[in-house]
């Protein structure tokens, strides 16, 4: 699902990237220009408010200018063969080589140091002479100004060992709001290898997690705009800070004593909402509770003889154990195996070449779910997959280096997915320039991609089979930019001692034991996400500092308890949660959490998966499923899911199955949509079920089954619940008034279909 | 509520006519020959020794088989008791009998297999009247033969079926089972159940992508496992592919307690469409998986260890034969049944050294040739053995492991020890099909021996050298042994027939010889691993039949392939055999060399095989005399570079046969080349057949042949069945330089006017007489004004009268040749010369 945190970010992108804009940007820069007084997109600050350093540096001072006029951004100078002739490194990755292009590359071109104000790089920034970019600062500016002193100050270099930034601070670290409407502002300190520090809030961008709740301006100025939370961001040189924004709804608030937690999650997932003064929903009926967790964790609904049990059932503890039974079941191996499946990317190929062959990825498949089914710890088996070695025949998790580049190896790409896959980090940026709005750095990109600069593969014992292996002689990955060798780095942690040792191996230890919180984080992020549709960080594979967590103190715990409680047995972490009253709270909001959409104060209804979905219409139908070249009797048993499938596949890609095209969470789409709607409505998968397949109608007419018993039937089959009194006079209302059973068929084929065509029943609530 | 009835019934008229498109394409497919084998296969592929089997052969244009021919001693193999046509032919994609098809003969055909027999695979072939048939394959075991219950029937619903636990088939130890997997969905699955006692030890092999059935384009990858005791007990044992045999698994188990264990195999996945067939070899036999040492000297008692069996590792004594090569050796404890499939070793003549327990580094004092052997028991672990070499001689250093079912992947590696100055460092990790003596297909094809390394060492210094042995991936285990032998290298030259480019499967991979006539075949020429002479080689055979010469050229250095015709002589009766091929260098270098053909016996989707039949003898076969024979007249003069020559093609058609004829020459020299096939309809006997050869041709002497076919739909062009192939006589040509060179020079004509192009020649080869000359590739509107010019002996220009119309567009107009025809000895031959320039001009105004 798309989230309005990733649309915001996709705006701050188009914002940074689009930044000097071609001409008919400049051209409404002009008009902006001419109605406010002030230039919509340029870096201004008042002449008298500044005091500059002296001497100015290039890389703390001009620098920085660059950054903050967007003069670097990816669609002017920063782009990969520069601008009208002139290029910067994007973002300001390359301070050296973007003083080579200033200074050296055309002696004289672009800075007069005899006569400054002539220099073309002041006459373009200000606009002076034709520029695509229109008027980047002023003459008045304090930008202008940092430009023209560095000129006059002989255009030099930074001295050898000159301080750099080390990192920066927003301040105050936290902003809260007792009301909308307020507005504060906020302070940028930079720290630097020289201990010194300094204010750099003028020269600092700035960008919010949701402009929606609140903005943060040019110089730091933090509005609240409606109640709830978000974070303001500040980005200097290569380093982004934080700091949540709290804004209360303003009124008398008290949380109601009723409301007990049942375990940890349920006390740190309280505690935020009383912070933001929102109430949790109701929890949710038994009736909701067993369908919601049945497809949750065992992917299937629930039948009518399990529903009779668990509403009969009257003792205290029979929702737990209702968990446990359902972790036990098959359905929750295969679910886990299908998730992991798509983001491991199992797709198979008749032409082998590449060691994809449907041998092995009916093997690999098999092996993953096998490890479920065995609940083997979630860091062996990432330690298993991140290790990989040997045939992809017989050593299953070797098929990592096979499944994921589908085709050739390319250390860096599989650098890249480790890295989402594992740690829910997207390094991809950090290639080509520093991360924009993250910690990572190039030297951080290449270090983790000589891991596996050393992975091989050679043909097996057949063609079929492939076997990977490692080079321990390979080089390290390159820098790109002085291909320099970067040593085996761990992200955001060490260089490890990697002598004579397989270098995926030490980073599989490295990643999965219990303290690397990255790794904890992300699985626990990601099993919260199968059971609330969303993870405490969403997207889940996208976790940098410009995306925190929705609740910090809940992911840090869910991590710890998996990670060090449970020795990362997922299961007990899955148990936690659907134990949880969180968990089990109604999807029925109140007027307090209606708008919430990220503290989990009520139940997210969420679209089935396309494979669960499929069989759910198949096992309310009672009719048998039907797979291309397959023996399957679910379609979540796939092993690649439905990609071969080419009776279903209409089904499978129109629902939004995972085109494990990537490691991508992205790659599913649960959004619902017309085309769903349209094929549910007059698609083959649910008529010809109910025409060729399913006696379930026929079967119950025969049997002289009463209406009553009949539609209630149906509606427990679909909606795990009886139908209303309104529900069921409305049905019954339109039965013909007939004994023939074919009309009596169609009559009730034609209740289940509209049944299964409902929105209560595609979707988990 | 309502809804639309969208749904609509499938059209029954469109049913209709999709099936009438349907019959037609199968219809076209079988007019073609399309996979028209003359051996389609025969099933069961299996017999108990000392027994008499009647198997069931499909075949095409197989109207008179006649006998079998087995590759090795048929005392000790498999005989023909006898053919019986068959009434029906079973179709294995519905279950059911149907009637053979146009082209196709079934037969019922008894095997009796001596007591004796060699276990395991035996290769033959079927001589027919008309033809000799692919390589089969055929297996003996020493147990009882047991055919699966409701086999080509697995869809039945009644208690004889075998499709659960529930309903295993009871098997009688030991036995082997004949089985058939049909295409699914649903997915068929075989249960078999045995009775054990407590600590009683069962094996169970599948034998089934092993039988091969490239007839079929698949293999079956089967699993195995075992459950038990009862029908409801856990899993005891599963196995899907093996180091042993790849795809094909093995399974041996003790028993924890008394009681019934279950059997269950299947293929591997559930979406193989296409029908596939096992044995299963059930029994309590041993079934070592690896032994230690692999080999040892030749003549010698060697001491090994068994490896691989539940109840231990045993130590046995075999007695190696005193020629070198790979030693088939079988296994059998007290009680034991007999092992039915064989596990091999290395015999060679040369000492034997076994690494050092308690060290990496195994020295070695004596001389070479030397082997190796030890094992990695540590991930990560280098294995290295020190030995000395003196400079100047060329050492094979060949590891045999995984080709001998041992886990390892080796990579070696040789480097002078301390105190030796030699730079050079050898290096091997997977190899080609030469470093095993073998030739494969040039498509995508792997074999576990391709994981051994082999490497020539040539070391330019007396002193030591270490090698180093390890497993590519860094993996360990008791089952990853090696043996590295350091062999004298031998000059090796190996000759087969090849196959054809676009298919990874052989046709006329057999000698057909038609008495009163020729045959030509294709023979490539091979040069073993390492080996640098190139020839030029003299061919010859052995083991030919009396009344049949084999008539060759040279082979020059260079060469890869030359064609080779057999002449039989008239009235011989049909009969089969197998020959051998050798060259002998002119220079008498020493060369070992032989036939051999490795075709794949599997054929999976996009040419992946992984079976092969190996096999180092060519079958021949002297057949029913043909119904036509093909003459090729000698040319009288040589096919000059970049020049054409016209040989003269005559078919005599026997009574009876008044068809056409299809003819090609199927071998060339490089920079030479051929027409489209030549046809001669039917009432004409007389052609001509063209060739050219390139500018950059080297002058050479070479021999060619024709070879011809009926040209018809009633036979297969892929495979051959129903074909009668004959070929001319050999005849030899020469490539000469051209007569003359010319240089067509720059001109310019305008619209509507007549102009000239004028051609400088350059005397090559002096003129037999006058030639005729003209020009090619003149522009639209651009015409030679006749008469065209005669080129004489001496002449040093000829000029061309052109003419253009108001239609030649303008413009410029390049690679202008001339073509210069010159008569030699009543031959006609053409070359063309030149590249010139005509510019088309605008009418001056």
């Amino acid at each position: 699902m798309k989230t309005s945190l990733s649309l915001l970010l996709s705006l701050v992108c188009v914002i940074l990237l689009l930044g000097c804009g071609g001409p008919s940007t400049a051209d409404e820069t002009d008009k902006g220009q001419a109605a406010e007084g002030t230039p919509a997109n340029t870096a201004q600050t008042a002449a008298a408010d500044f005091h500059l350093p002296s001497p100015i540096s290039f890389k703390n001072d001009v620098m920085p200018v660059f950054m903050r006029a967007n003069c670097n951004s990816g669609s002017c100078h920063g782009a990969a063969s520069g601008k009208d002739g002139f290029m910067l490194s994007l973002f300001g990755y390359d301070p050296e080589g973007d003083y080579y292009r200033i200074m050296e590359k055309y002696v004289g071109r672009r800075v007069n140091i005899a006569e400054p104000e002539k220099s073309l790089l002041l006459q373009k920034a200000i606009g002076a002479v034709a520029h695509t970019g229109g008027e980047c600062v002023t003459p008045e500016s304090k930008y202008y100004a940092i430009l023209k002193q560095w000129i006059e100050e002989g255009a030099k270099p930074d001295p050898e060992g000159a301080a750099e930034p080390i990192g920066i601070a927003l301040e105050p670290d936290r902003f809260q709001f007792e009301t909308p409407n307020g507005q504060q502002t906020a302070k940028v300190i930079a720290t630097y290898s020289d201990k010194s520090t300094r204010d750099i809030t003028d020269m600092a961008l700035y960008l919010t997690s949701n402009e929606g709740i609140t903005t943060i301006g040019e110089h730091g100025e933090v509005t609240a705009k409606q109640s709830g939370e978000a974070h303001v961001f500040a980005r200097f040189d290569k380093f982004t800070a934080g700091a949540p924004v709290t804004i209360l709804p303003g009124g008398s608030f008290t949380w109601p004593a009723e409301t007990k937690p049942r375990n940890y999650i349920d006390e740190l997932v309280f505690a935020k909402l009383e912070k933001l003064q929102i109430l949790p929903s109701e929890p949710c009926s038994d009736e909701h509770f067993l369908r919601r967790v049945s497809l949750d964790i065992a992917a299937r609904l629930p039948t009518i003889e399990e529903q009779d049990a668990f509403l009969a059932d009257t003792t205290a503890d029979k929702r737990d154990r209702t968990i446990d039974r359902l972790l036990d079941e098959p359905g929750y191996a295969a679910l886990q195996a299908a998730k992991w499946g798509e983001i491991l990317r199992i797709y198979t190929d008749t032409n082998p070449g590449s060691g994809t062959a449907m041998k092995a990825g009916w093997n690999y498949y098999y092996w993953l779910r096998e490890q479920f089914e065995e609940n083997q710890p979630i860091n062996r088996l990432a330690g298993q997959l991140v290790e990989g070695n040997g045939s992809n025949f017989r050593d299953p998790a070797s098929n990592f280096y096979t499944m994921l580049p589908q085709g050739k190896l390319d250390p860096a790409k599989l650098g890249e997915d480790t890295a989402q896959i594992f740690l829910g980090v997207r390094t991809q940026c950090a290639m080509c320039h520093n991360h924009p709005f993250d910690r990572w750095t190039m030297d951080d990109y290449y270090g983790w991609t000589s891991f596996f600069t050393g992975v091989r593969r050679k043909a097996g014992s057949e063609a079929r089979e492939h076997y990977t292996y490692v080079d321990l002689k390979a080089e390290p990955a390159k820098h790109l930019m002085d291909e320099r060798p970067m040593p085996h780095t761990f992200l955001g942690g060490e260089s490890p001692d990697i002598t004579n040792r397989d270098p995926r191996r030490v980073l599989a230890d490295w990643l999965t034991q219990p303290e690397n919180d990255m790794f904890r984080r992300n699985i626990a992020n990601r099993l919260w996400h199968q059971f609330f549709g969303r993870g405490v960080i969403e997207p889940v594979d996208d976790v940098r500092i410009s995306n925190p967590a929705s609740n910090e103190e809940l992911l840090a715990e869910l991590g710890r308890r998996l990670a060090v409680d449970y020795a990362f047995d997922q299961k007990k972490l899955i148990r936690d949660i659907c134990q949880s009253r969180v968990y089990q709270l109604s999807a029925s909001a109140n007027d307090s959490n209606r708008s919430d959409d990220r503290q989990f104060s009520h139940a997210n209804v969420r679209r089935l998966r396309a494979d669960v979905l499929y069989d759910a219409i198949h096992d309310s139908m009672a009719s048998e499923s039907r797979f291309r070249r397959s023996t399957a009797k679910r379609a979540l048993d796939l092993f690649e899911g439905g990609r071969r499938d080419s009776f279903n596949q209409y089904f499978f890609q129109t629902f939004g199955q995972a085109t494990r095209e990537s490691v991508c969470t992205c790659d599913e789409n649960t959004e619902a949509n017309i085309a769903q709607a349209l094929h549910l409505i007059n698609g083959t998968t649910i008529e010809m079920g109910l025409t060729r397949y399913s006696t379930l109608v026929k079967d119950m007419v025969e049997g002289k089954q009463e209406p009553d018993a009949i539609v209630t039937t149906l509606y427990r089959r679909t909606l795990c619940r009886t139908p209303s009194k309104t529900e069921h006079d409305a049905v019954l209302s339109k039965k013909p008034d007939t004994t023939d059973h074919r009309k009596l068929r169609q009559f009730y084929n034609d209740v289940l279909w509209a049944l299964l065509n409902s929105s209560e029943f595609s979707h988990n609530h | 509520m309502g809804r639309s009835p969208v749904h609509k019934p499938t059209s029954n008229l469109r049913c209709g006519l999709l099936l009438v498109c349907l019959g037609c394409m199968s219809h076209a497919l079988i007019a073609s020959g399309y996979n028209q084998w003359r051996g389609h296969n025969i099933l069961p592929q299996v017999g108990q020794a000392g027994t008499t089997v009647e198997v069931t052969l499909t075949a095409h244009h197989m109207a008179d088989p006649l006998d079998i021919i087995v590759y090795e001693d048929p005392k000790k193999t498999i005989t023909c008791a006898g053919f019986k046509r068959a009434k029906d032919a079973w179709d294995y994609r519905i279950n059911k009998p149907r009637k053979p098809q146009k082209g196709e003969d079934v037969w019922k055909l008894k095997l009796k297999i001596a007591k004796n027999a060699r276990l395991g695979e035996h290769q033959f072939r079927i001589l027919a009247k008309d033809g000799l048939s692919e390589l089969l394959t055929f297996w003996v075991t020493p147990y009882k033969v047991v055919p699966e219950m409701h086999a080509f029937d697995d869809n039945v619903r009644d208690a004889g079926r075998n499709d659960s636990p529930e309903h295993a088939q009871k098997l009688s130890l030991p036995c082997t089972v004949s089985g058939y997997l049909p295409s699914g969905p649903p997915q068929d699955h075989d249960f078999y159940k045995v009775s054990l006692k407590k600590g009683q030890r069962l094996t169970a092999e599948v034998v089934s992508a092993r039988l091969g059935t490239h007839h079929d384009s698949g293999l079956t990858d089967a699993a195995l496992e075992v459950t038990g005791p009862g029908p409801n007990g856990p899993r005891v044992a599963r196995c899907d592919d093996t180091d042993l045999y790849a795809q094909d698994p093995v399974i041996s188990f003790v028993a924890a307690a008394d009681g019934e264990y279950f059997i269950h195999t299947r293929q591997q996945m559930d979406y193989e469409t296409v029908v596939r067939h096992y044995l299963l070899h059930v029994g309590v036999f041993s079934r070592p998986t690896i032994f230690f040492p692999l080999g040892g000297p030749t003549g010698s008692k060697l001491k090994t260890i068994a490896m691989g069996d539940p109840l231990g590792k045993r130590i046995i004594e075999v007695t190696l034969p005193k020629e070198p090569g790979f030693v088939p050796i079988r296994t059998q404890a007290k009680g034991d049944a007999v092992q039915p499939e064989p596990n091999h070793l290395r015999a060679a003549a040369m000492a034997n050294v076994i690494e050092g327990r308690d060290s990496q580094l195994t020295t070695h004092k004596g001389d070479l040739p030397i082997a190796f052997n030890g094992i990695i028991r540590k991930d990560g672990e280098v294995d290295q053995f020190q030995f000395s070499a003196k400079a100047g001689t060329r050492w094979r250093v060949r590891v045999f492991a995984a080709g001998l079912g041992s886990s390892l992947d080796s990579k070696i590696s040789i480097r002078a020890a301390k105190g030796t100055d030699d730079t050079q460092v050898y290096e091997a990790d997977d190899t080609s099909w030469e470093g095993l003596d073998k030739i494969g297909n040039a498509l995508r094809h792997q074999v576990r021996d391709r994981l051994d390394s082999v490497m020539m060492f040539e070391p330019t210094v007396d002193g030591d050298y270490i090698l180093s042995i390890e497993d590519t991936r860094r993996q360990s285990s008791e089952a990853h042994v090696y043996r590295v032998e350091l062999q004298e290298h031998v000059e090796r030259v190996m000759l087969t027939f090849p196959a054809l480019p676009s298919l990874s499967l052989l046709v006329r991979d057999r000698l057909e010889f038609r008495p009163g006539n020729f045959s030509a075949y294709r023979i490539s020429v091979v040069s073993g691993f390492g080996t640098r002479h190139k020839g030029p080689f003299t061919l010859k055979a052995t083991g030919l039949p009396k009344g049949v010469k084999m008539h060759a050229g040279r082979i020059n250095a260079g060469m890869t392939s030359i064609p080779v015709v057999f002449e039989c002589a008239a009235k011989l009766k049909p009969a089969a055999g197998f020959c051998d091929f050798q060259v002998v260098a002119d220079d008498n270098t020493t060369i070992t060399s032989g036939f051999i053909a490795n075709q794949p016996s599997t054929d999976r989707r996009g040419g992946y095989a992984m079976k092969f039949n190996l096999s180092r003898k060519a079958a021949w076969s002297i057949l029913e005399p043909a119904a036509f024979s093909v003459t090729l007249g000698q040319p009288t003069t040589a096919l000059p570079k970049n020049g054409e020559v016209s040989l003269p093609v005559t078919v005599k058609r026997e009574p009876g046969f008044d068809g056409a004829v299809y003819l090609e020459m199927e071998w060339l020299l490089v920079n030479v080349q051929k027409q489209p096939p030549l046809i001669i309809e039917k009432g004409q006997t007389k052609g001509e057949y063209k060739l050219i050869a390139r500018p950059n041709a080297a002058n050479q002497t070479f021999h060619v042949a024709i070879v011809g076919r009926e040209y018809n739909e009633a036979g297969s062009v892929r495979t051959g069945a129903g074909l009668t192939y004959v070929s001319s006589n050999l005849v030899e040509l020469e490539i000469a330089d051209p007569y003359l060179e010319v240089d067509v020079q720059r001109a310019a004509i305008e619209r509507g006017k007549d102009g000239k192009i004028r051609c400088a020649l350059v005397s090559k080869r002096k003129l037999p007489g006058p030639a005729k000359a003209r020009l090619g590739r003149l522009p639209t509107g651009v015409t030679l004004i006749e008469p065209l010019p005669t080129i004489r002996p001496g002449d040093k220009e000829v000029v061309f009268k052109i003419r253009s119309t108001m239609d030649a567009l303008e413009g410029q107009y390049k690679q202008i040749f001339c073509e210069v025809t010159i008569m030699e000895k009543g031959q006609q031959i053409r070359q063309q010369s030149g590249s010139g320039v005509l510019r088309v001009d605008p009418v001056r105004k």
